[in-house]
């Protein structure tokens, strides 16, 4: 990995994407720049889920491209994208509830084939979230919210991946739990140079960690704004 | 002659269990692989009904077997009818709970393997491996219908013919009525009927009994025809066969199946004529070969469903275009089942919600939410994600129960009431996704809305065909009627298929109007709408307040939320948090803090 | 009651009951994964026990070779008709249903396939002896116990079953490429979010399920004969003990197999010999009526 290669990050151009033929964003133009994080807000629905999965390849798109450095992703398939250090989390169900932390663990790793850098990996993340390490054996079924979401973060962090996306972290855990959570987020971003793409509908939370924000409304991007921007900003409501 | 008699005998008996399949697996989306053997039974019942008894001839007597009841075939028959189409209400018991359609697929096939072992090994109703034998032939006043003559076989082939034609006209009858809309309407959307206050399942089970009782009433004059059968006639291959023809002439299409029975019956006798024998194999071969590269190349079959689907100009009334006066509203006639006129129906709160409460395993959804609906406004829930909303939309109509707590329409308690009830007191709602049948014209989508309609019920179908008939007229104005106050009446006769989503929007709302229901829930109906048809859909539920409808939404976009709603209601984690206009509701920093976090 | 007889019956049920474990854990592998109603499942069973008969008289194999040799063309036929089946009908974004025709017209080409290019007589398993003759492969010897008897493909078929069943649930739970299965089955988003693809489970799976349906075919070979219509009856079965069993668990399957096996068996304490697959076809009424997520299966919200 040099940085050149590296340079343009991830780049989405004229990208429209659905279901069958019916498209739920629209002509969406963004791009997340190495160790930039940048946040994408909006209203439920406005399609902010979908154009993660269609970064992700998960979903079909019907126009536009996708480049990740100098990949071109539009062609590919998600398998794919996760062997190129990009990982996605969901915002529902995060993880694999009938099986234990480390088992999810493993399956986080599941695109890399060395042994040795799995357990390499598995130390880091336990260091990261002490309470995985302590609760290895633990269906994960049984956590409560935020350690869920902790350990969603830590699947992802298995590929230490050079993008990593985040549906709504915050979905279903407490304010303080948001906040490390995000500091959390923010801290690994930059002490790895690695970029960040959420999605979000807590609006103050990304405005904290995110160094650039989109509003998508409705299938379309509404907005872009720098974080110091997004921080004066006093009404949000006609955005959403 | 009769080497060309008995083939046509055969392809007509293939066509009118192809047709009568089609019902169950074109209309309502349903596989019976339990076909051959339900035929069997009419055919075996039918047999043993009009064998000769066993004391009144000593020959017959002699061969130990091939003796029954004596009775006239016309009763033989209807019996044969009776017996399977119980045999097909007992088989689907199970399938009542678990209304997955692989359960009635794996049901029936258990019963065809099963029934197949009990034909072959209940000697005293089939005569086991030999099968019987003399069966006698069919009278028809002084007309017999020997085989032992050439001339029986032809006037078997005759018969067949009459019986396949009444076959395709009760078929075509059923299927393209109201009762056959309603199957189409169940078709891969098993939740959506009962929100429009109609019961999934009795029609589909009719439909199973009456698929399972024609192939009985087919198999009586199989055997009549034939004379002497096996049990091995009767084995899985028919119902593969039978299930082959269906999908290669194109499902829920009349037309289609009688060209793929023509297909697959001509193929066998001209295979046999080729290679003899061995003919045989090859035709399993080639209609299971057929089977696949169909669903592969052309999932809809030969004939695609709605591709005969004449495209009428349709008559709009013109005053809806024109203009809409709030007071008038729809003239649904006698086509409404709402119980109305109760004493507090002058109440401005129509529905009233006390403190209902939801937890799923352990989380709670909704955590004791009270709020009403006022008449004639619009309302909306708003909120954070996973405040509640959709979960208490499926607590109103009854989709998901309430742990605790009350919700009265106009004074009357609504919890424990299942959906298609609540529906018909007067509470409609639409979904995210619009739900509708793309097979289906525009009308015939909004039309299944209608409630009260006699044509849904074959009792009336057969004992009222002309006042059914009439009735449809009025309720395909009704449909158009409400098509036609959200703007889109000039689509009623096509395809939804063909339709933009914006289009498809309008439609599912439109239905919505058509349920008669004057509490309307609306989930999101802007959601993965385009931005050059959002405004039209805004447009579209604002006129549903313009008819004086109370109306609920769910809606995320504040945006759109602030240009539509009377009142709004602030939800979250499943409690209410305020009450107000939509401009009230935003001012408020403690809300703003809730939505956008802190 | 007598004794002797029950004590039979229950061997007896055993070995029937672990025959349908086996073909219950096969089909159940495929449909707890893909969904699909397979009943083609049928072809890989066929497919294992002619060739194990082909390679032996065509391609003088030994018995052993023979047998992998049939494992083999289990597995190559079951992954033909994942390719060339049911992948384009997904790649359409076919409904289940649509799955649920092609299975059915696989299952019904094939075994008329079978016919005109190996004719309608029953084959007997047999190899080249010594002596360049082509004679019976299996003894199938008789042990004897007091008033229990059992043969040694009995015998076979308890231990292969099982061993097989075991092996499959530990490598399920224990392996990588196991745990993808469970990944995808229980959570697809995520399992996609951790880059398992899921073609390769459908292969895996499809592989794995094949290759127990043709050790099925191979028992019913080696004990009677192949034929163009044996597998079909039998695959059903493997169905039924996945829905008597319970859905969700390859062990739910295993044990309800054994059940269904039992049932059939004991139930000629009471009927007359013929009637036990209809006691098999009963008990899934049954079941289905009074627990409808199966006899060891959960019940889901």
């Amino acid at each position: 990995m040099t940085i050149d290669t590296q340079r343009n990050g991830l780049v989405v151009q004229n990208l429209y994407a659905g279901y069958g033929k019916r498209d739920v964003i629209f002509d969406v133009n963004i791009n997340v720049l190495p160790g930039e994080i940048v946040g994408v807000v909006g209203h439920n629905g406005a399609g902010k889920s979908t154009l993660l999965k269609s970064i992700f390849r998960s979903m079909p798109i019907a126009r536009g491209n996708i480049n990740f450095g100098q990949l071109d992703l539009t062609k590919k398939t998600s398998p794919y994208v996760v062997a190129q250090g990009i990982s996605f989390t969901p915002a529902e169900l995060p993880i694999f509830r009938d099986l234990t932390v480390q088992e999810n663990l493993e399956l986080g790793a599941f695109s890399i084939k060395k042994r040795a850098t799995y357990w390499e990996r598995l130390h880091e993340v336990t260091e990261i979230f002490p309470v995985l390490g302590e609760r290895l054996k633990e269906t994960a079924g049984r956590f409560s919210g935020g350690q869920q979401r902790q350990l969603s973060i830590g699947m992802a962090l298995m590929t230490n991946p050079k993008l990593m996306m985040l549906d709504e972290p915050s979905l279903g855990i407490s304010p303080s739990v948001v906040q490390k959570t995000f500091q959390v987020i923010r801290d690994l971003a930059k002490e790895r140079d690695s970029s960040v793409l959420i999605v979000e509908q807590n609006v103050k939370a990304m405005t904290q960690i995110a160094d650039r924000i989109y509003v998508l409304r409705n299938g379309e991007v509404v907005l872009e704004e720098t974080r110091e921007e997004a921080l004066s900003r006093d009404d949000w409501w006609d955005l959403f | 002659m009769g080497y060309y008699a008995q083939i046509a005998i055969n392809i007509l008996i293939l066509m009118s269990l192809a047709v009568s399949l089609n019902l169950l697996l074109g209309y309502a989306g349903r596989v019976s692989m339990a076909q051959a053997v339900l035929f069997g039974i009419g055919a075996f019942t039918a047999a043993r009904l009009v064998l000769p008894k066993a004391d009144a001839s000593s020959a017959v007597a002699a061969s130990g077997i091939n003796y029954g009841l004596g009775w006239h075939w016309l009763p033989a028959t209807v019996v044969a009818i009776g017996v399977t189409f119980v045999a097909a209400l007992i088989i689907s018991l199970p399938a009542i709970r678990l209304i997955k359609g692989e359960y009635l697929i794996l049901l029936t096939l258990a019963f065809q393997l099963g029934g197949e072992q009990i034909l072959s090994v209940w000697e005293g109703f089939t005569g086991g491996p030999f099968g019987v034998a003399g069966i006698p032939p069919l009278k028809i006043g002084d007309t017999s219908f020997s085989t032992l003559r050439e001339s029986g076989t032809i006037l078997y082939a005759g018969l067949m013919l009459v019986i396949t034609i009444i076959v395709i006209l009760i078929s075509w009858g059923l299927g393209e009525s109201p009762f056959g809309r309603l199957l189409k309407t169940i078709r891969g959307n098993e939740t959506l009927l009962p929100s429009l206050g109609k019961n999934p399942i009795r029609p589909e089970l009719l439909t199973f009994g009456i698929t399972a009782a024609i192939a009985g009433g087919i198999g009586a004059f199989f055997a009549y025809s034939q004379g002497a059968m096996v049990p091995g006639n009767f084995s899985l291959d028919l119902s593969i066969l039978v299930i082959s023809v269906v999908v290669l002439g194109g499902t829920g299409n009349i037309a289609g199946t009688i060209v793929g029975a023509i297909i697959l019956g001509g193929l066998e006798p001209i295979l046999r004529q080729v290679l003899g024998d061995e003919g045989i194999p090859w035709q399993r071969v080639i209609y299971g070969a057929a089977l696949v590269l169909m669903m592969i190349i052309r999932p809809a079959g030969l004939i695609p469903e709605g591709a005969l689907t004449r495209i009428r100009k349709p008559k709009v009334a013109k005053s809806f275009d024109q203009n809409l006066n709030g007071a008038q509203g729809i003239q649904f006639g006698d086509f409404t089942n709402k119980r109305s006129s109760s004493p507090e129906e002058n109440l401005s709160e129509v529905l009233v919600i006390e403190d209902i409460k939801k937890s799923f395993g352990g989380l709670s959804a909704v955590g004791g939410a009270s709020f009403s609906l006022r008449k004639g406004q619009i309302t909306a829930l708003i909120g954070p994600n996973g405040a509640g909303k959709t979960t208490i939309f499926n607590m109103i109509t009854g989709t998901l129960s309430c742990d605790s707590g009350s919700i009265k329409l106009r004074g009357r308690e609504l919890t424990g009431m299942p959906t298609y009830e609540i529906e018909r007191l007067g509470i409609a709602r639409s979904f995210q996704d619009v739900r509708l049948n793309e097979s289906m014209t525009v009308l015939d989508n909004v039309a299944v809305a209608v409630p009260n309609q006699p044509g849904e019920k074959i009792f009336n179908l057969i004992l009222h065909p002309l006042k059914s008939r009439k009735a449809e007229k009025s309720v395909n104005q009704i449909a158009l009627d409400c098509l036609a106050v959200l703007g889109v009446a000039q689509t009623a006769h096509e395809l939804v298929r063909n339709l933009s989503y914006g289009d498809q929007k309008l439609v599912a709302i439109a239905r919505l109007l058509a349920t008669d229901c004057d509490v309307l829930l609306l989930d999101e109906p802007t959601s993965g709408v385009d931005p050059g048809s959002v405004n039209l859909v805004i447009e579209g539920v604002s006129k549903l307040r313009d008819l004086g409808k109370t109306v609920c939404l769910v809606e995320h976009s504040v945006h759109f939320v602030e240009r539509l709603a009377d009142h709004a209601i602030f939800l979250d984690q499943g409690v209410v948090i305020a009450e107000g206009t939509v401009a009230e509701l935003v001012s408020s920093a403690e809300l703003t803090e809730l939505y956008f976090g802190n | 009651m007598n004794f002797e007889l029950l004590a039979q019956l229950t061997i007896a049920g055993i070995v029937l009951g672990s025959f349908y474990a086996l073909l219950g854990v096969s089909f159940g592998l495929v449909y707890q994964t893909s969904k699909i109603f397979h009943l083609a499942n049928a072809i890989p069973f066929a497919a294992g026990g002619y060739g194990a008969v082909w390679s032996a008289e065509v391609l003088h194999l030994p018995l052993f070779v023979a047998l992998a040799f049939g494992l083999l063309m289990a597995v190559v036929f079951g992954l033909l008709i994942l390719f060339l089946g049911y992948f384009p009908v997904m790649r359409r974004n076919g409904a289940l249903l649509s799955l649920f025709l092609v299975s059915l017209g696989i299952t019904v080409a094939f075994p008329n396939l079978l016919q005109i290019v190996f004719g309608t007589e029953n084959i007997p398993l047999r190899t080249y002896n010594s002596e360049g003759e082509l004679s019976s492969a299996f003894d199938n010897r008789v042990f004897s116990s007091g008033f229990l008897t059992i043969t040694l493909i009995d015998v076979l078929k308890i231990i292969v079953s099982w061993v097989l069943i075991i092996a499959v649930v530990v490598f399920v739970k224990r392996t990588r490429s196991g745990r993808s299965i469970t990944a995808l089955r229980t959570n697809p988003t995520m399992a996609t979010a951790v880059g398992i693809d899921r073609k390769r489970v459908y292969i895996l799976v499809f592989a794995l399920g094949s290759f127990l349906a043709g050790v099925a075919g191979l028992f019913v070979t080696a004990e009677f004969v192949a034929s163009p219509v044996m597998a079909l009856q039998w695959t059903i079965v493997g169905f039924i003990a996945v829905f008597f069993g319970g859905i969700g668990s390859l062990v739910g399957t295993a044990f309800g197999g054994l059940v269904l096996g039992l049932l059939s068996s004991l139930s000629s304490l009471y009927l007359p010999v013929n009637y036990s697959p209809i006691v098999v076809f009963a008990s899934l009424f049954i079941i289905l009526l009074i627990r409808p997520q199966g006899l060891f299966g959960k019940a889901s919200v």
